[in-house]
């Protein structure tokens, strides 16, 4: 008898401090774009500067993925896999697009692996699983919020709108459209085009604008494409000569597309959930420190990378070096309804675990973005 | 090898399997509970998937379609219903995917929202050709997108074939289950089989088996065979409990020896003791029969003797006829003789405890030998003594010792007498351990029976020769000093053995001195002599006359109070039994009180000391006394002694 109870009170012993041991390795996945990885390294430097987390430092898992532009499912599986089956990673965060992201969401939350969405916008994600959560706006709260500012405070009635045809466009199209016709505005257009433009793309565009200023030209042509299509048709735009006020999408919020495009750019708004204020000390510091690290000034979806790093920084800190752990502080500044500041700005996890955060407008003139309007979103 | 306790094995078996049942409960419980969530989720996810492929293929079909109704007839409306379909389509993968669906299946649906993409994308363009009115485009970009909608049948197909295989594996899970549950319970009932088969062994071998060996073993002890031993060679339980047995056992069966000998200890004591009581019966009822007789004949013969004894005295001294003198003396000598007969029958019956004394055996045996041995000598029979040279110390009465020695010198010599030729009678002394012994041996005729030797009047004598109670005295006597006499056959003759408790040599009693003879008394005494018989009292004081003792008589106790109320004595002689208010004992009483310097001046003249009365009376008293009948040689002794040789001889 008395042994049972001397094992039993060694158990308990040493179970709490089983479970409060120190782990050896703390892993973040990194689903993102090459691009983006500056920023999630930066962050993770600056952490193990200062004595990682608990004394253990952050490691990054998937720098070495090189994640292309056309959307590869075995590969996201194939990564998705590696990320869940590696034990010490407490959470990943991606995908860099939303259909990257809408196909290893339901991975992770199967597998129950945290998931931070640093610019998936697509309305699918909200909701995906409880083991996700996204730090930049839905496109259920941009598409509406852009065509209130389009139709109301902007004034346009006719609008045409080119929209690449994934996760991305198709849903932020849709949601746009829809809002302009419940505000009265015109849809004179609604141009669907592969993400890589191909010939037909190309020529599907060049015929569709000439459409539009056979007809008459649209009063505003929203764009909601990745740079690389937005270039082709804010060229065939300016070709075309149509006049038509332009508005872009986030897409088109990256700084350095509006200073290497500046003609193209040139009166463009765009959406943005990035504001670089300088006043704020640490806003200040990371951009001063992210131009030395990159050579270039940060984009929101390398801000919401950064601010994605120390998010899960403080949840280690707070639910443990854990999957679970992550989840149970993530879930519990949700109800809580703890408001978060990061380099991106002040945010809210909503119950359905998307950010609340205002949404910007910004006018590109000689290459620089102005701020213009802070757009109320839900 | 020392055994396992039976508990502990019987312990760690209903253990074992009371754990192993409850494992396989949990498991089994666990099991299937996981079983039925398992296929619970699978047929839901099996109808979701089953609703979604259902749906995207419907919306696949309605974006074909569209697409084909272009050909006819171009909507404008077509690029917002095509988007509509196609964002409905985007919702519906994207529920697929959030599905809780295997690998294979979700790059299927990847690959069918991929085509469906790219479908759409042709969708559209054909709609731009054939608004455009580019027909021939149009119908080109249709065989592609014919082409994708075949690719995507074939997804669909896979999709559905991976629906299928999950709906076997569904079906094999249930059936591997239903194996793994079914030989779970073969396993249990086998496993539950063999502890039982176990058990019952364990049971029979390590409990059953030697429990019979013990009840067999008890039963053989308890029909007396305590050689009976449970023959259980272990150390667990049950061999201890036939340790313990076999030990109980033995216990039993020395117990049982030891009781049985002290049985036959106590059995024969109490046989010897039966023996004793019956002879002690015997004497008992003779010593009273004879206690009267010999009461009524003491007085007669103390008159014969006492006449015969004056009557010689006188005519010695008056110079009488020697025939008349030589007839006086065989007169008193036959009188003589019946008082030793009346002595002989009074030492019988008296129960008067021996006077013991610390003495060596040897001088009190030859003392005894010293007074037969001439005569015997006379009669051709030699005693041959063969004393311990130790003189052993013994506790006895020596007079009543001596009686003994006399009595059994008087049965070897009757003995020897009728066996004819030269006899000799051994006498032997020695000790032994914490007794003596003394054996008289002779070579006369032996002992026709000599287990009853020593019966009252048992005689092998013709009548007159003898009374048979000398050897009965003796018994008696041995039996009162604390020993034991023991009568058998030797080869010569026969052999009488007698043991008696030794004495302490510290505390040896003196031999008596002789007593000088006693003249008469100088002084002129005056004595009382109480008897209540006339006869008696006339003879007395006939005697005393003649010593010169002036003697009144009284015929009572109340007399002799009467008279010494109002006359002085120097000596009174009293019987001790004598009719009336006042026997001997309250005279003497009386005197005490009342003429208390008589006391020492009183002596008793006694019949017997048979009544239990008189003899605790004499324990007590230290007045002389002198049985009856008397030697006048006695008797004058000892009234001399008492009137302290003072009387003037008439």
């Amino acid at each position: 008898m008395k042994r049972i109870i001397t094992l039993a009170i060694l158990a308990l012993l040493v179970t709490p401090s089983a479970c409060s041991r120190k782990p050896k390795r703390i892993v973040i996945g990194i689903a993102l774009s090459a691009s983006y990885h500056p920023a999630a390294i930066l962050a993770a430097k600056e952490i193990n500067a200062s004595g990682g987390i608990g004394g253990v430092p952050v490691e990054l898992l998937g720098l070495n993925w090189k994640v292309v532009s056309n959307f590869n499912a075995p590969d996201i599986l194939r990564w998705a896999s590696q990320f869940a089956e590696e034990k010490d990673l407490v959470a990943v965060i991606g995908h860099s697009d939303s259909s990257s992201t809408l196909s290893a969401a339901g991975y992770y939350n199967q597998h129950q692996v945290p998931q931070i969405v640093t610019i998936a916008t697509n309305p699918a994600i909200t909701n995906i699983g409880v083991w996700t959560y996204r730090l930049c706006l839905s496109d259920a709260a941009q598409g509406p919020a852009l065509a209130d500012y389009a139709v109301q405070d902007w004034g346009k009635r006719r609008i045409a709108v080119f929209y690449v045809n994934d996760d991305y466009g198709r849903g932020l199209a849709q949601l746009f459209e829809q809002r302009v016709r419940e505000q009265g505005g015109e849809i004179v257009s609604s141009i669907m085009h592969r993400n890589v433009l191909e010939n037909d793309d190309q020529e599907l565009i060049r015929s569709a604008m000439m459409s539009l200023k056979k007809n008459g030209a649209p009063d505003l042509i929203v764009l909601f494409q990745r740079t690389e299509a937005a270039r082709f048709t804010l060229r065939v735009v300016r070709e075309a000569g149509l006049g038509s006020s332009i508005l872009g999408g986030d897409s088109l919020g990256p700084p350095a597309f509006a200073k290497s495009n500046s003609e193209l750019m040139e009166g463009v708004r765009a959406s943005q959930f990035f504001l670089p204020r300088s006043e704020d000390a640490r806003v200040a510091k990371f951009l001063k420190d992210f131009r030395e690290y990159t050579g270039h000034d940060a984009d929101y979806g390398e801000a919401f990378a950064y601010d994605a790093v120390y998010l899960l920084r403080d949840a280690i800190v707070g639910g443990g070096p854990s999957r679970e752990g992550v989840k149970s502080y993530l879930d519990r500044l949700i109800n809580e309804r703890s408001q978060q500041t990061g380099v991106a700005g002040t945010y809210l996890l909503g119950p359905d675990h998307d950010a609340r955060r205002p949404l910007y407008i910004v006018g590109i003139h000689d290459g620089v973005q102005t701020f213009l309007k802070t757009l109320q979103v839900n | 090898m020392r055994s396992v306790p039976v508990s502990k094995l019987f312990l760690v078996l209903l253990g074992t399997t009371f754990l192993l049942m409850v494992v396989f409960s949990i498991r089994f419980t666990y099991k299937f509970a996981e079983f039925s969530s398992e296929a619970s989720r699978l047929a839901q996810n099996l109808h979701d998937t089953s609703a979604l492929n259902l749906g995207l293929r419907d919306k696949l079909n309605q974006q074909i379609n569209l697409v084909y109704q272009q050909l006819e007839h171009v909507d404008p409306d077509f690029p917002g219903r095509f988007t509509a379909i196609n964002f409905e389509l985007g919702e519906q993968q994207t529920r697929y995917l959030k599905l809780n669906i295997g690998p294979q299946e979700r790059l299927t649906v990847e690959r069918i929202k991929t085509l469906q993409s790219e479908l759409g994308i042709q969708a559209l363009q054909i709609f731009y050709l054939l608004q455009s009115n580019d027909r021939t485009q149009a119908v080109l970009r249709l065989r592609s997108m014919k082409s994708l909608e075949n690719k995507i049948s074939d997804e669909f197909a896979g999709l559905n074939d991976l629906q299928t295989s999950k709906l076997r594996e569904v079906q094999h899970q249930l059936s591997e289950s239903v194996r793994t549950t079914n030989r779970a319970i073969y396993g249990l009932a086998a496993y539950l089989l063999i502890s039982l088969l176990g058990f019952t062994i364990l049971l029979r071998r390590r409990v059953l088996q030697p429990l019979r060996l013990l009840l067999e073993a008890a039963n053989q002890v308890r029909q007396g065979d305590f050689s009976a031993r449970a023959n259980v060679k272990r150390e667990d339980e049950l061999g201890q409990l036939a340790h313990g047995f076999n030990f109980m056992a033995v216990s039993l069966a020395e117990s049982y020896a030891s009781l049985e000998h002290k049985v036959e200890e106590r059995t024969s004591q109490l046989q010897d003791l039966q023996q004793k009581l019956i002879q002690a019966a015997k004497m008992s009822a003779v010593g009273r029969m004879l206690s009267g007789v010999a009461h009524e004949l003491n007085n007669p013969l103390t008159v014969i003797m006492g006449h015969t004894e004056l009557a010689k005295r006188r005519l010695i001294s008056a110079g009488g006829d020697p025939k008349e003198i030589k007839l006086m003396e065989t007169l008193h000598l036959q009188g003589d003789r019946c008082r030793k007969i009346v002595a002989n029958l009074l030492q019988f019956a008296r129960q008067e405890a021996p006077r013991l004394e610390t003495v060596r055996l040897n001088d009190v045996v030859e003392q005894a030998l010293q007074l037969r041995e001439y005569e015997l000598t006379t009669r051709n029979i030699e005693l041959i003594r063969e004393f311990d040279p130790d003189n052993a110390v013994f506790c006895a009465d020596p007079n009543k010792i001596v009686q003994v020695v006399l009595n059994l010198l008087n049965n070897a010599h009757d003995a020897i007498r009728e066996a004819g030729g030269l006899g000799k009678i051994w006498i032997r002394t020695a000790a032994d351990g914490d007794q003596v012994r003394l054996e008289f041996l002779d070579n006369g005729t032996g002992l026709h029976e000599p287990e009853r030797v020593f019966d009252p009047f048992y005689t092998t004598k013709e009548v007159g020769q003898g009374t048979g109670l000398g050897l009965s005295v003796c018994y008696g006597i041995v039996e009162e000093h604390q020993g034991s006499i023991r009568a058998e056959n030797w080869e010569q003759g026969a052999h009488f053995t007698i043991l008696l408790p030794k004495g302490d040599a510290s505390v040896l009693t003196q031999p008596p001195e002789r007593e000088e003879d006693m003249e008469q008394v100088s002084q002129k005494y005056k004595a009382l002599v109480v008897d209540d018989e006339e006869v008696l009292v006339n003879m007395q004081t006939s005697f005393l006359a003649d010593l010169g003792v002036e003697a009144a008589g009284a015929h009572s106790g109340a007399d002799a109070i009467v008279y010494l109320q109002s006359n002085q004595v120097d000596l009174i002689i009293s019987d001790v039994r004598m009719p009336g208010a006042v026997d001997g004992i309250q005279l003497y009483e009386w005197v005490g009180r009342n003429r208390p310097d008589l006391l020492k001046q009183f002596l008793f003249v006694s019949g017997d000391m048979i009544g239990i009365n008189v003899s605790d009376f004499f324990l007590k008293c230290t007045a002389p006394r002198i049985q009856k009948p008397f030697i006048w040689d006695d008797y004058s002794r000892l009234v001399q002694q008492m009137l302290g040789h003072g009387i003037e001889v008439q």
